[in-house]
């Protein structure tokens, strides 16, 4: 049928040009800039060097790498504690309830993230909100260090990627039918029995996807460390960052870039491999 | 679909009251900003921490701030563009992917992941790379193709749910009922996709909306969004005004969105009112894109400066007096202003770098010199600033105002008088004491502590490293931008600080000092420049001449709290402002002015101990 097949070409062409121009041939260029020389003030020119790859394997760096790393994933194991429920307690409410707190969760991305990140700042801090109600109340005598230490970081990160976990658990477990469970227990199977064979299998791909969404931004923001963080809590996105920003020595700050877009692919390429989410479904090749 | 049973009632899974406790504590913990935020707008006090009555003083600030309204205005038009375009391009891509296998299929999906989950910063860089490249202006349209790159495969991933979920044979009937493609798709397969459509829509509007990073690097002249106009001033001391214009910003969009919900549902309202609503919104829409085309008058000049840093009532002055049209972009360090510049961001006719940026571009031929038979008032500048070591030959550059770092403290809780710093290695104040987040900064502070001057030597960068990793553990932490919130709310006693902030947090109130450490200070001094190829070098001269007024000069002074080198100007001054020592700090020993330099090579070894210094 020559109808469908101009149909497919339709449809590809132009999100894949729009992904090649702005996106893949730009990253081509770090790519470019990430083996060039650095001159003195920051210049870059175009002599083929492995320096910056060098150096990012240097002590110093490998450790923030691994510090990234540990944060990134122990954010996304409490996020994920505290989204699961909330997501269970969602899929089984009331259309109404549902479309409720769906809206309360979404509500707060309507404000900028560096007023939100303010705002936490004014409740968390010494003589934040938090510490003046505990004292004030007589649970505590000094204040609780709540911010600028790796605890403010981690509220932050949780803040920052709640939504983002939430929300497709959710909707995996929302497309669960429910006469499964009915059945289950109808059977003789018990609760707990039931969840572990029927509700968290179905969860699994909105889990993954969550995951996935919570735990490779988090390795690569530096705003949270900056703005809760304490004196040493440095991840690779601020050394990035001030690469570009600050110290002028793009080809580095490239290189680590690749580095780090080199372990996020590998996370990607595996998601992918054993999550595709239209993997099972039949379609047309061409 | 079995999802939308208001189902499990009757077995009772998933309601238990431990559940629901957790869930609520959840929503809370993600709203409660918000509800801060919100009453904080109502606060009559500069300080967004302390409660000091209502007041509505904050809305009446945000109503008269053009520049405010002029980036939501951008940040409106750039969202609502880069939506639609979005909306298409992940509806063809989602349909792509949802119907059909091909080679490279896996690719193309492994691409487009990318791009929902690859550090902002970086792609941030690599589409600047190529605006660079092919030399396409930065402003509205380069923002909007960034925002449209990473919006639409998230876009592609939310329709793709649905579009999955759809059965063949509806389109196979549909066709085979003799509908045509295109009938096939408007009537058969967007309204059972429209769901995932809407939601892929609003995802896409909401992070453009948001977004800081890729559009910080992907801005022109007059395209600053509110984003960027938050980020700087929140890096000069966030006020309450911003809380105001987020709150109008969240009852705003929950209106808009209840009155969709609303008109969506509603039987009684005919098809044609709900076209003439969407059609209203349309023109408003397409009005406001269209409006800046059509604005641009004949004499313009456009100003890029640090945020606060000129009082923008001479601005408006300045406009009726001589007809030109100005407007005001913000950067908010001089890296920023430089790698803009660099990017080759033109149009800006006069810029503020300091000194040390000076020599930088004048050394690349980013700026030009300046015609002083121009600016008369040009000789009312202290002679003592018009040479000074970045540039020696003086054509460069007009010093417009000056100051150093010291430090600032509480003395409410410091009893001792400070004078060394020496105070910021004190054991006593364990944990409060801040250092500035800037490498510079922070080492040269302790070259001046240890009595030696920055120069390219190892070892002696080595030992003042060693110094800064004996303080860190007294550190509460290194930071430049909320100073003032830190020492206001007393989780800060002691910080180092540029003294234009410390003035201002004295004038708010006296129990906070400022000390200039007896080893000595490293000055700064702020220069007005006008850019290589400026499109109205002229109308910028006229405006230099202008801020050089001894009138004018002392206006701005006045708000911005920094010294300017206008003798004239200061004898105008409320006495107050003209006998402060913070303020004006003596410079009449022209000698020991030592002005913050760059150190260009010593830089990479200097960021190698930063980082060292934090890692440890």
């Amino acid at each position: 049928m020559s109808g469908k097949i101009k149909e497919q070409y339709i449809l590809l062409v132009p999100p894949a040009f729009w992904l090649l121009v702005f996106f893949i041939v730009p990253l081509f260029i770090v790519i470019g800039y990430s083996l060039s020389h650095t001159g003195a003030d920051g210049a870059i020119s175009f002599k083929m060097t492995f320096e910056h790859y060098l150096l990012s394997f240097r002590g110093m760096y490998v450790v923030i790498f691994l510090k990234s790393l540990m944060y990134a994933v122990i954010t996304t194991l409490l996020t994920l504690a505290i989204a699961f429920p909330m997501a269970y307690y969602m899929a089984f409410a009331s259309s109404k309830m549902k479309m409720i707190i769906m809206f309360l969760i979404i509500l707060p991305f309507w404000t900028n993230f560096l007023i939100r990140m303010y705002s936490i700042m004014t409740l968390l801090g010494e003589s934040g909100l938090i510490n003046s109600a505990l004292l004030s109340a007589g649970i505590i005598d000094e204040p609780l260090r709540l911010m600028n230490n790796s605890l403010g970081m981690y509220i932050g990160f949780i803040y920052w990627n709640l939504p983002f976990m939430v929300l497709p658990i959710f909707s995996s477990l929302d497309r669960m039918d429910v006469s499964l469970l009915e059945a289950s227990l109808d059977l003789g199977a018990s609760r707990s029995q039931t969840f572990r064979k029927i509700t968290f299998p179905y969860s699994v791909a909105g889990l993954v996807a969550g995951i996935v969404f919570t735990f490779i931004p988090t390795l690569g923001n530096f705003v949270i460390p900056e703005f809760l963080g304490g004196s040493d809590n440095l991840m690779i996105g601020n050394v990035i960052t001030a690469q570009y920003l600050q110290v002028r020595n793009w080809p580095f700050g490239s290189a680590l870039s690749t580095v780090l877009m080199l372990v996020v692919m590998i996370f990607i390429s595996l998601y992918i491999r054993f999550f595709d989410p239209t993997k099972s479904k039949s379609m047309v090749s061409f | 679909m079995a999802g939308n049973l208001a189902r499990g009632n009757d077995l009772n899974i998933g309601q238990g009251t431990g559940l629901k406790i957790m869930t609520w504590a959840g929503v809370i913990f993600l709203l409660l900003p918000l509800i801060i935020l919100i009453v904080f707008s109502f606060n009559d006090s500069r300080t967004v921490t302390h409660w000091e009555g209502f007041s509505l003083r904050w809305y009446k600030a945000v109503f008269l701030d053009d520049s405010l309204w002029l980036s939501v205005k951008n940040s409106l038009v750039i969202a609502i563009v880069s939506t639609l375009v979005t909306t298409i391009l992940g509806t063809m891509c989602a349909m792509l992917l949802g119907k059909y296998r091909f080679k490279g299929r896996e690719l193309f999906q492994n691409l487009l992941y990318v791009p929902v989950i690859l550090p902002e910063i970086i792609f941030g860089v690599a589409i600047l790379a190529l605006f660079m490249l092919i030399k396409f202006p930065l402003g509205l349209i380069s923002i909007i193709c960034a925002h449209i790159t990473f919006s639409f495969p998230f876009a592609t991933l939310i329709i793709l749910a649905k579009v999955i979920n759809l059965p063949p044979s509806l389109e196979e009937a549909s066709l085979d009922l003799g509908a045509n493609r295109w009938q096939t798709f408007i009537r058969v397969i967007l309204p059972n996709i429209s769901p995932g459509v809407v939601s892929g829509a609003l995802f896409a509007f909401t992070l453009s909306i948001d977004d800081f990073i890729a559009t910080f690097f992907t801005a022109g002249v007059g395209s600053s969004t509110l984003p960027l106009k938050i980020y700087s001033l929140i890096k000069f001391g966030i006020t309450p005004s911003i809380n105001a214009i987020s709150t109008i910003l969240i009852v705003f969009t929950v209106t808009a969105l209840f009155l969709t919900d609303r008109l969506q549902k509603s039987e009684r309202i005919g098809r044609t009112v709900k076209l003439t609503i969407g059609g209203v919104f349309l023109a408003i829409i397409l009005g406001l894109v269209a409006a800046p085309f059509f604005t641009t008058r004949g004499k313009k000049l456009n100003l890029y400066n640090f945020s606060t840093y000129i009082d923008e009532s001479l601005i408006a002055d300045f406009e009726k007096q001589t007809g030109i049209d100005v407007s005001l972009d913000y950067y908010n360090d001089n890296e920023e202003l430089l790698s803009r510049l660099q990017m080759g961001v033109s149009g800006y006719d006069l810029i503020w770098p300091s000194g040390y940026m000076v020599k930088i571009m004048q050394s690349r031929g980013l700026i030009a010199p300046i015609d002083y038979r121009n600016i008369p008032n040009y000789k009312y500048i202290t002679s003592a600033l018009r040479k000074l070591s970045y540039d020696t030959t003086g054509k460069y550059y007009i010093p417009y105002a000056y100051g150093f770092t010291g430090i600032v403290y509480n003395s409410a809780l410091i009893r001792d008088s400070v004078d060394s710093w020496n105070a910021l290695w004190d054991e006593r104040y364990r944990e409060n004491i801040l250092m500035l987040d800037d490498m510079r900064e922070v080492f040269w502070a302790v070259y001046k502590m240890l009595g030696q001057t920055v120069d390219d030597d190892t070892a002696r960068l080595q030992k003042a490293l060693e110094m800064l990793v004996r303080q860190k553990p007294l550190l509460k932490k290194y930071e430049s931008n909320a100073t003032q919130e830190m020492m206001l709310s007393g989780d800060v006693w002691i910080a180092q600080t540029w003294n234009g902030l410390a003035a201002r947090l004295n004038a708010i109130d006296p129990k906070f000092k400022f000390c200039r450490p007896r080893e000595g200070v490293i000055f700064f001094v702020d220069n007005l420049c006008i850019p290589s190829g400026a499109p109205h070098k002229a109308n910028a001269e006229k405006f230099i001449n202008f801020l050089l007024d001894p009138a004018n000069s002392a206006t701005n002074m006045t708000t911005i709290r920094y010294a300017m080198p206008n003798e004239r100007a200061r004898l105008l001054l409320e006495p107050s402002l003209r006998d402060n020592g913070i303020i004006f700090p003596d410079i009449s020993d022209v000698s020991e002015l030592e002005v913050m330099q760059d150190m260009g090579p010593f830089n990479k070894k200097l960021d190698k101990a930063w980082t060292e210094l934090k890692v440890k």
